[in-house]
């Protein structure tokens, strides 16, 4: 048995520790990897919350920094959605804002005078580190502890995971993932030990899940499916009975107590599935008891039509209680991922949304770079090992695939999986490579087929890579040194144990391996290199395509130079300082958290998009023309009307774009007022210029958005750089709203709601009256620079 | 001279009268001996949709003959019949309250032209302009049926235009039998060859192809494509495109090809991991591990290439 390289004899002990020693080095460098990575929003931009949701997480965290628990838990928030308000306590996930709440108080408690908004901005980046920990720990239930770092550092910089934690990221996914990955590691530790113990613990941790997300489904579904399969598969065994029972009734009555979730778990298809494979062991756990004390041939044929019996009576049960109404059905976001014609047809609100679109594969490959070639591999050897924990590996690689390809925004629960199988492939390979011991020369002997995998041949294989953390292996002296020095222990510890065993292990061993160094420095170096593409990838999509705050936009200067472009804080601020406190600011769903968050004032619908028809009704007032609209908005108190207007700097996720989106959502409260295709032209195309269809040109929106933008072009053709289309050189006129404020590069307009003409006419009367004599008068003074002025 | 007025002033809207009594009766005639589809012509169109009629009138407005080349309306002819017999079968004192009409291009291009339409197939519901059945709104203008939010098929159509109708359109999707027979048939097939699948259904590889495969075809964009109803490939200049422009598109024959190239790379890394170590010389081995590392790095720069195609900023290349 030669070896490639001679090895220096190395105590076991000074193994042991070293590899310790080396494993929490690597550990705590990962973490810092994933968090530094997260920062490039903070070094590109500022500490500043991001996007849309995270503004309202943040708005309710600061609630529950500044009044204490108990008043968060009961705030009625009667700014939102104004007329009716909302109930936040009892609509949201608090375990968010509770963690930060948490942080922020131990950190005072420490005299540490943090302010909320950092401990909000930096909590995902802290988070990542956590899963990075916690991927490590469930890889290692897996494979081996070195195939554990491997998936830690893949997932501490993968763009996907990245994509939705980066610093000012405050949503519920930055600490979900943490959340998803640790009660998997504990589910499977469950499994392994039978340990109702860790089942426990897994239950804690998915109670913490769901009070942090609405993804916890996914686990309600996941963790059952993986006992059923192990069922289905005759792997039956009483630890597994132990660890799902103690995770299911723990797990149930813990989440129940979360208000926005309350009897959901009993009443609920998505919750259903749980329920049944509980009963399922429970009746499976009973024959196995009842098989081992009688011994009776017929009673046991009794017993098992008796049980086959039930549990059809029991599904049986479940569907006609579902039938009945008792159980409400797949509710439409979770339904509409297996029927994925459902939410355009009936809830278009969920289809509008951009992040519940479907995936292309470019974003795949964005997201996940070398680890989505080589993660099939990754699957294919948990097959090939096939224990208990690699049945889970597989199911959660196959629906997280499907999951992912129906909605952008699921990226996120396949990136764990794609790193955990990804982690396993590469540390297999490295285990093959590294491995010093050459087999014997086949010349000497034709030796005999022996088909099973040897146990020590893995222990040898993983004790390489242990003490190697993914060196880059370059043809210099120096390198092979510390590869031979670092693949040393292995030696003596395989061989510790080849001679525990007896000969077992020397036979087993001759006919696999790698011959001689050649074959071994290119392919891992080929590898490595690989790798370091990855993370070359990764830290480019990080910066580039994850860290944009979208509430500060950024362009580049002629001479290269960043450009920031800050109309949303502009103008939001505008609102805050020039208007009352009580100003009612009607924008679509979108813009609501920001408004409240930034602007402070009432709004009409938010980003929490429970009440469709409320929705509709602004989508209605933005579609229709001012005169049926503006009774709408004096209805609703409304003193302001925001829209975004991105043409005149081609900022391309403007209202005008989301436009059909509004028609197509109040076209289904009110079919008859508001319908689609009217704002189509006659050949079908969606046009903003000369022959766009009077129902456009009428709109709210339009007028608002192109008011006075022909001015902008002093007589030449103006144009709008998003749609690429010239537009009326006479662009429309407004009665019934006039503009407030317009941001600098006009990203955000604001109109103000015309109140009672003082002589009680019709607007539109009083304005055409001016007109007349404003025509003899010459031009008055335009008040937009007098207002923008203040 | 004034005597002409006259009787032009009396006798016009006698002659109306009349004519609508008997073109409403035609209608009903025509309706009933066509499976509840009224084939139209300019004539009969005006006075389907005449200002003062009591009825209510589905019109489609098609262009069937095969010199037009409309695809579509080929597609959506089917529906619209399907439709319109399931509405012959209500009660006649419902069913002779609304009517559905076809109109093709070749009988009528002057109602193509004053309606400025310049494609088909269009959907008009014509709602009463008379009587009781005048909708709430007073509105009598025609409602074009929205095909960009509901499909061709006969369920969305006669859910859409039974707004319209006095009485719900009785229609019924016929029984899908394809999922009873394909159940029945896999039941059988799994029966009758027990032995030979059960083997199968125990085998772990049978079972490691089967989710390798589906995962493949979801991380490729197979999804998207299904949702999007993206097509296999689509027209270009210079013949068929088959890779989608931008980055967040694609269409069909891409799923293969991204599918194909993932599973090439995961196989020569399955070869180098597994397959290499079992080769039993030393020279096999090295080639072996000279052809797999060549396969990836070219492979993946193709990837790499194709990647930089959908998505134009993209800085990084391997090979090529």
């Amino acid at each position: 048995m030669p070896d490639a390289i001679p090895l220096p004899r190395v105590a076991p002990e000074t193994v042991a520790n070293t590899t310790s020693l080396l494993r929490i080095i690597a550990l705590s460098l990962i973490s810092g990897a994933a968090i530094a990575s997260r920062l490039f929003a903070v070094i590109n931009f500022e500490s500043i919350i991001h996007e849309f949701d995270p503004w309202f997480n943040y708005r309710a965290t600061r609630v529950l920094a500044a009044k204490g628990f108990y008043e968060f838990w009961n705030w009625f928030d009667p700014t939102a959605w104004y007329p009716l308000g909302r109930v936040v306590g009892g609509t949201i996930y608090p375990g968010l804002m509770a963690t930060s709440g948490v942080i922020y108080n131990i950190l005072h408690g420490l005299n540490l005078p943090v302010d909320i908004r950092n401990v909000c901005v930096l909590l995902a980046p802290g988070f990542s580190a956590l899963t990075a920990w916690a991927t490590y720990m469930f890889t290692k239930e897996l494979k081996d502890a070195s195939a554990g770092l491997i998936a830690a550092s893949f997932i501490g910089i993968a763009p996907g995971y990245i994509s939705r934690s980066v610093a000012g990221s405050y949503d519920n996914e930055a600490i979900a993932i943490f959340l998803l990955m640790f009660t998997f590691f504990t589910w499977i530790k469950a499994l392994k030990l039978g340990s109702a113990f860790f089942g426990t613990i897994a239950a804690v941790f998915y109670f913490y899940m769901v009070a942090a997300w609405g993804g916890y489904v996914f686990i309600t579904n996941m963790i059952p499916l993986h006992a059923l399969v192990l069922l289905l598969m005759g792997r039956y065994t009483n630890r597994l009975y132990v660890a799902y029972s103690s995770w299911y009734a723990v797990g149930t009555l813990s989440s129940m107590q979360v208000p926005f979730v309350g009897f959901q778990p009993v009443r609920t298809s998505e919750h259903m599935a749980a329920l049944g494979v509980f009963g399922l062991l429970q009746l499976v756990a009973f024959s196995d008891l009842v098989r081992s004390h009688v011994g009776s041939k017929q009673f046991r044929t009794l017993l098992r039509v008796a049980l086959v019996a039930s549990g059809i009576l029991g599904g049986a049960v479940i569907v006609l209680l579902t039938l009945k109404g008792w159980i409400a059905p797949w509710t439409g976001r979770f339904y509409s991922l297996w029927d994925t014609e459902y939410a355009k047809k009936y809830i278009p609100i969920i289809a509008s949304v951009s992040e519940h679109q479907p995936t292309a594969w470019p974003s795949f490959f964005m997201d996940l770079h070398v680890l989505i070639t080589i993660f099939p591999a990754g699957v294919i050897l948990c097959f090939k090992e096939l224990r208990d924990e690699h049945v889970f590996v597989i199911i959660y690689a196959v629906m997280a695939s499907y999951f992912a390809g129906v909605m952008v925004r699921l990226m996120l629960t396949l990136t764990p999986v794609v790193c955990v199988a990804a982690a396993i492939a590469t540390s297999t390979l490295f285990d093959t490579y590294l491995d010093v011991h050459e087999p014997e020369d086949p010349s000497a002997e034709n030796s005999v087929p022996v088909v099973t995998v040897s146990g020590e041949s893995h222990v040898g294989g993983t004790n390489v890579t242990v003490t190697t953390p993914a060196p880059a292996p370059t043809p210099s002296k120096k390198a092979k040194k510390a590869q031979a020095q670092a693949a040393a222990p292995a030696s003596s510890i395989a061989s510790t144990i080849a001679e525990a065993t007896g000969t077992a292990g020397v036979t087993t061993r001759q006919d696999r391996g790698v011959f001689g160094l050649g074959s071994r420095l290119v392919v891992v170096a080929l590898w490595v290199y690989m790798l370091l593409f990855f993370v070359v990838h990764s830290t480019w999509v990080t910066s580039n395509a994850y860290s944009s705050p979208s509430v500060v936009l950024s362009s580049r200067n002629p001479d290269g130079s960043q450009h920031i472009i800050d109309d949303f804080r502009e103008a939001y601020y505008w609102l805050r300082q020039n208007t009352p406190e009580d100003a009612v600011v009607m924008s679509w769903w979108d813009y609501g958290y920001q408004i409240a968050g930034m602007a402070d004032r009432p709004t009409m619908v938010d980003n929490n998009t429970w009440n469709n028809t409320h929705i509709a009704t602004v989508g209605k007032a933005m579609a229709s023309s001012e005169e049926v609209a503006y009774p709408i908005l004096r209805k609703h108190d409304v003193s302001y009307v925001l829209v975004i207007f991105g043409s005149l700097i081609g900022y391309s996720g403007d209202d005008i774009n989301k436009f059909l989106w509004m028609i197509r959502i109040a076209q289904g409260i009110w079919p008859d007022e508001v319908s689609e295709p009217s704002f189509f032209t006659p050949r079908g195309e969606y046009k903003v210029d000369e022959q766009a269809s009077p129902a456009m040109k009428n709109s709210v929106m339009y007028k608002t958005s192109y008011y006075r933008f022909a001015e902008l072009y002093g007589g030449n053709q103006p144009q709008d750089r998003v749609r690429n289309q010239n537009l009326p050189m006479k662009g429309p006129t407004l009665d019934y709203l006039e503009e407030a404020f317009t941001s600098e590069n006009w990203i955000v307009r604001i109109y103000a709601v015309k109140g009672d003409d003082e002589l009680g006419r019709d607007l539109k009367v009083a304005n055409s009256f001016n007109e007349g004599k404003k025509r003899k008068r010459g031009r008055p003074l335009v008040r937009r620079r007098a207002v923008a002025a203040v | 001279m004034l005597l002409l007025s006259l009787l032009s002033f009396f006798l016009v809207p006698a002659c109306w009268a009349i004519s609508r009594e008997t073109a409403y009766s035609d209608f009903i005639d025509a309706a009933a001996s066509n499976g509840g589809v009224i084939d139209l012509t300019t004539q009969t169109f005006d006075l389907l949709t005449a200002s003062d009629r009591e009825w209510s009138a589905t019109i489609q407005l098609t262009a069937l003959g095969n010199t037009y080349k409309c695809a579509p309306c080929k597609q959506f002819e089917p529906s619209f019949k399907t439709v319109a017999k399931a509405w012959s079968k209500v009660a006649p004192k419902h069913r002779d309250n609304h009517f559905f009409a076809t109109l093709d291009f070749a009988n009528g291009p002057e109602v193509f032209r004053r309606l400025g339409l310049n494609s088909a197939p269009f959907v008009y519901t014509y709602p009463a302009a008379q009587g009781d059945r005048v909708p709430a709104n007073g509105k009598v203008d025609p409602i074009p049926f929205d095909f960009t939010v509901s499909e061709f098929d006969p369920k969305s159509f006669s859910e859409g235009i039974s707004r319209f109708t006095p009485v719900k359109i009785p229609y019924k999707p016929p029984t899908d039998f394809k999922p009873i027979v394909s159940a029945i048939v896999a039941i059988l097939t799994l029966s009758l060859g027990y032995r030979v699948a059960l083997p199968l259904l125990l085998n772990r590889w049978f079972w490691a192809i089967l989710s390798i495969g589906s995962s493949l075809i979801f991380i490729s964009g197979f999804m998207f494509v299904r949702i999007r109803g993206n097509p296999y490939v689509a027209a270009g200049s210079g013949g068929a495109q088959w890779i989608a422009p931008g980055y967040q598109n694609q269409f069909g024959m891409e799923v293969q090809v991204v599918a194909f190239i993932y599973g090439i790379l995961t196989f020569s890394f399955l070869s180098m991991t597994l397959f290499v170590p079992r080769l039993p010389s030393k020279g096999r081995q090295t080639l072996a591990v000279g052809i797999w590392s060549g396969v990836t790095v070219i492979v993946f720069s193709v990837l790499i290439g194709f990647f930089k195609l959908k998505n134009g900023g993209y800085p990084f290349r391997l090979l090529f």
